[in-house]
């Protein structure tokens, strides 16, 4: 029953991380774009069971992939999780108009994005923000 | 062959539950002398020999071991041993001194034994004139067939070759 | 639960080298771009205030706070440029260049959060904040005038909003281009967007869209701005890719200021964009390298060694077979097939190989900031031309070059080049120039360092050698020029600094040509008073894989690189002579001096005297014979280091491995030169000349 995630950022560091924290056989795939346009060619062919997003990207910037998904049928079902280095600014409220399911500050912790992680894939809870 | 960042040190074999140190004996020179298995790469049957001139006594000289250039060494003579000079290695060790994989020369290969920690009478309990490179000793018997115990010397792997650099 | 983030350290640091190796590259185009007075390029400063964000993210994820303070205030100081609220001035620039060196030394600690770092952090952190800002002008938002539609507003980050606002202020038309891209080639594909719409249009951002496209493509909506008029631009566009319809401006509007509805109309006049790019590569160049670890072609390196060991055996085993006529069919195919093998192998090692070797334009990009900064110092003017960048070497050596290359370079401006005023005093041009040149010559790599500065003291530094007592009075008498400049690579008389302003040459040259000959190389001085100074360094191309010339010396097996070798002669004994202690030979009527390395190795000796070879080698300008048993032959051979416990036993460069593991030690024909004509202290009192 492992969850497919897909994480989208800029930065090889960061995504690495993000593997490193989630990735176990038993839980979670982890699959990587570094581009927008790599996250759209990902998400055209599969449905994932969390996003997480990077605001701050180059062309496609992380609120134009969150539209994008907000409308797509075949991403509906994903909790996405939007990544900003200021949670009280306007990406946030942004990103929750467009639908994002819950905020991680840069810099987190290893819990604080397995918890929220764990949190997003349980149905009944609510997210909090 | 990667070598590990931190210095070997003797510390409980995850596969026993006792919690007890696996050590490899060998002897050499009549004595016999323990090496934490932890820092035992691989025993080898001697491969030729390339001496290297001007280099310090205690060089034999460099291996070849599946494409790396490796550094030999006479465990008599590092530990300033007399006599047994001249004979060819029987067994060599590819021992991991925290740095980089050195070669030691040894007689033979005895066994592995699990030693409790309280089998081991350490260093700083005993002489202290003893060298630095001698964490403690400990008894075992060679033998299983005989009740007669040797001494096993237990060497620290980083101490020993750390001193060759 | 172990932390994910030990494994992912590597990942970190390699990634924020490249981020800080980017804005250092970025950064000399920018001041580049602001001595020659043109205004800067919104990309690239966009690109720098990319670079210093991401370097602030991972530095705080991975724990490096120093690196993430600096970062977050240059973060801040690039949003306040890119957005409009302050500009490029020296001020600035000098603060941006200093960061380099901060982040590279903290990112090389051991401990991220060394506490005594702090001052030094903060210290800086209040100079960046010093540059002022101006608030941005009133105008009434120029974005209410368009129908751009609250969707897309509401898509856009801070800082494509401020692009939108600027060039509408400039006058350029919006546009939206409606194009499908095929998902499998997207990145090609808006590549090739990107390079149509450079010299015409700046894209502001790409919106995807949920409308055309299916599960193979998918549309996008390309927000512009342009200058080029509609139906050009609709030309243009319209062919290769989907519609481009103008984003009209909203008739109503109180504050309609007229300078923009009349600049659509004087658009036909386009001068081009000061944006434009000049076409450096720097954007993208990133995304077609590879990051490898140079260890792991190492490792390459050593399966390729050992499928050459496994097709000498399978050799063997034919050779066993080949006197039976039954087999000759199979055997002489076996041949092939193993000939073919050889070759592909040949051609495998031959890349490999290539993969290790870097442009030393790598080395060379960094000068040019060290060259600014130090010129401004020492308050001196210095132009920096360098040729041959694209000369290849092995990456390890390169990097090991930096140093040595470095204080060679810093010496040249600290000592060689004179202030202004002086220049001008001696009728030189105000300018100095440092000249950095780089060429393959044969199997080396030659590097000249030239500056046109007053050049060295020669009798300066014999007087400096002999006041020092590292050479009696006379002895100091019976030197050559050329021995004289050469005593400034002679520790404990370089290190005075009396020494290094009288002589002209500074600091540690003797630790710059101990570095450079540990690297199998050689380094040379030529030097004209009042003319300049012109350091060569040479040094072997690559140290994996050199022909070697293989001897025996007291029965064991040693290889010489051939780059050492000149040709090798007879040994007649009986033609040996002996001066001043050292025993020479006549060859073609010079004087050649010569070693015997069974006696210097302490071997005894196998093979009689009159049976044996001289080794004539020869390094630079010096020759020195090498009495060795036998030769064996001449073979391509891959020099293995010895390890570090063996690196105190001279005269060795490593071992090479001729098969079946047997080793033969590679002879270190600098080391044993120097050891012959300078001895074990590395002084070359006297040269002896027989």
């Amino acid at each position: 029953m492992a969850f497919h995630i897909l994480i989208v950022d800029d930065s090889s560091a960061v995504r690495a991380f993000v593997r490193a924290t989630l990735e176990d056989a038993d839980f979670a795939r982890v699959e990587e774009a570094e581009t927008g346009f790599e996250a759209l060619q990902l998400l055209a062919s599969n449905a994932f069971d969390v996003v997480i997003v990077d605001v701050n990207m180059p062309d496609i910037n992380g609120l134009e992939l969150l539209a994008f998904m907000k409308k797509s049928p075949r991403q509906q079902g994903a909790r996405k999780i939007l990544i900003s280095t200021q949670v009280d600014g306007s990406d946030a409220e942004r990103g929750a108009d467009l639908g994002a399911d819950a905020f991680l500050e840069k810099p987190f912790e290893v819990d604080e994005l397995r918890t929220l992680i764990r949190s997003s894939l349980t149905p009944v809870e609510e997210v909090s923000r | 062959m990667t070598v590990g960042a931190q210095r070997a040190t003797l510390s409980p074999d995850p596969d026993l539950e006792t919690g007890a140190v696996a050590v490899l004996a060998v002897l050499t020179g009549d004595e016999v002398y323990g090496f934490p298995l932890s820092s035992v790469r691989e025993i080898l049957m001697p491969p030729p020999l390339t001496e290297v001139p001007r280099a310090p006594a205690h060089f034999l000289g460099v291996i070849a071991v599946r494409g790396q250039i490796i550094t030999l060494v006479d465990l008599p003579r590092l530990l300033n041993l007399a006599g047994a000079e001249g004979q060819p290695p029987g067994r060599v060790l590819l021992v991991d001194d925290g740095e980089e994989l050195i070669g030691v020369a040894v007689d033979r290969v005895v066994q592995v034994y699990a030693l409790q920690p309280d089998q081991i009478e350490y260093a700083s309990a005993m002489n202290p004139d003893v060298s630095e490179h001698v964490v403690g000793v400990a008894r075992v018997s060679l033998n299983s067939s005989t009740d007669t115990e040797e001494m096993l010397i237990l060497l620290d792997p980083g101490a020993l070759l750390g001193g060759l650099k | 639960m172990s932390d994910p983030r030990d494994n992912v350290q590597q990942e970190f640091l390699a990634e924020a080298q490249e981020l800080v190796e980017a804005l250092s590259r970025d950064l000399l185009l920018l001041d580049e771009a602001h001595q020659r007075g043109e205004r800067a390029d919104s990309a690239l400063i966009n690109e720098i205030f990319r670079s210093v964000h991401t370097l602030k993210g991972i530095a705080g994820m991975f724990g490096y706070k120093h690196v993430g303070t600096i970062a977050h205030a240059l973060e801040d100081l690039l949003d306040d440029l890119r957005l409009g609220r302050t500009s490029i001035g020296d001020p600035l620039l000098d603060v941006l260049f200093d960061s380099i060196e901060r982040f590279q030394r903290l990112l090389a600690l051991e401990d991220p959060q060394a506490p005594e770092e702090g001052p030094g952090v903060e210290a800086y952190v209040a100079a960046v904040r010093s540059i002022g800002t101006s608030p941005a002008e009133e105008e009434g938002d120029p974005l209410d005038q368009y129908a751009i539609g609250a969707a897309v507003l509401s898509v856009l980050t801070e800082y494509e909003e401020h692009r939108l606002r600027a060039c509408i202020r400039e006058g350029m038309q919006l546009y939206r281009l409606r194009a499908t891209f095929d998902l499998t080639a997207i990145d090609d594909s808006i590549e090739t967007l990107r390079d149509l719409v450079q010299d015409d249009a700046e894209i502001i951002t790409y919106l995807p869209s949920l409308e055309g496209g299916d599960d193979e493509s998918i549309e996008l909506v390309v927000l512009l701005a342009s200058r080029v008029p509609e139906p050009e631009l609709k030309t243009h566009f319209e062919g290769q890719y989907g519609s481009v319809e103008a984003i009209e401006e909203q008739t109503h509007l109180p504050t309609l200021q007229p300078s923009l509805t009349s600049i659509p109309a004087d658009a036909q006049s386009t001068s081009p964009q000061p944006d434009g790019d000049p076409g450096h590569a720097s954007l993208r160049s990133v995304a077609e390298s590879v990051r490898v670890d140079i260890r792991k072609l190492d490792d390459l390196m050593n399966v390729v060694g050992e499928l050459a060991l496994v097709r000498s055996a399978i050799g063997r085993v034919t050779e066993r077979f080949s006197g039976d006529p039954k087999h000759r069919q199979s055997l002489r195919e076996l041949d092939r097939v193993g000939h073919g093998f050889e070759r592909q192998l040949a051609e495998l090692r031959t890349r490999i190989l290539d993969v290790r070797m870097v442009p030393l334009g790598q080395v060379f990009g960094k000068f040019a900031r060290i060259v600014r900064q130090a010129a401004r110092e020492r308050d001196k003017q210095v132009r920096l031309v360098v040729t041959g960048a694209n000369t290849e070497m092995d990456k390890l050596i390169v990097e090991e070059l930096a140093d040595p290359l470095m204080h060679l370079v810093r010496n040249a401006i600290d000592h060689g080049i004179e202030p202004v005023s002086m220049r001008e005093s001696l009728a030189k041009p105000a300018e100095g120039t440092l000249a950095l040149n780089a060429y393959h010559k044969g199997s080396n790599v030659v590097i000249e360092i030239e500056d046109d500065g007053g050049g060295m003291d020669a009798h300066k530094l014999r007087q400096a050698a002999v006041s020092q007592g590292l050479l009696t009075a006379e002895a100091s008498h019976e030197l050559t020029r050329q021995e004289m400049l050469n005593l400034v690579f002679v520790p404990g008389l370089s290190t005075r600094s009396e020494v290094t302003d009288m002589s002209g040459r500074g600091v540690g040259m003797d630790v710059v040509k101990t570095n450079i000959l540990r690297m199998g190389g050689m380094l040379s001085i030529a030097s004209e008073r009042g003319i300049g100074t012109k350091i060569t360094v040479t040094l072997p191309i690559t140290l994996a894989i050199i022909r070697a010339l293989i001897v025996t010396i007291g029965s064991r097996t040693f290889a010489l690189p051939i780059t050492a070798v000149r040709e090798a002669i007879p040994y007649v004994p009986k033609d040996v002579r002996t001066i001043e202690g050292r025993e020479v030979i006549t060859m073609r009527g010079e004087t050649l001096p010569i070693c015997d390395l069974a006696r210097l190795f302490g071997f005894r000796r196998a093979t009689p005297d009159d049976s044996r070879f001289v080794v004539v080698g020869s390094m630079g300008n010096r020759d020195l014979g090498f009495v060795v048993d036998e030769l064996v032959g001449q073979e391509d051979v891959i020099t293995k280091s010895l390890g570090q416990s063996l690196s105190s036993v001279r005269g060795f460069a490593g071992a090479a491995d001729l098969g079946d593991q047997n080793l033969a030690l590679v002879l270190d024909a600098p080391a044993l030169f120097t050891e012959y004509f300078e001895g074990p202290d590395g002084l070359s009192a006297v040269e002896r000349r027989p």
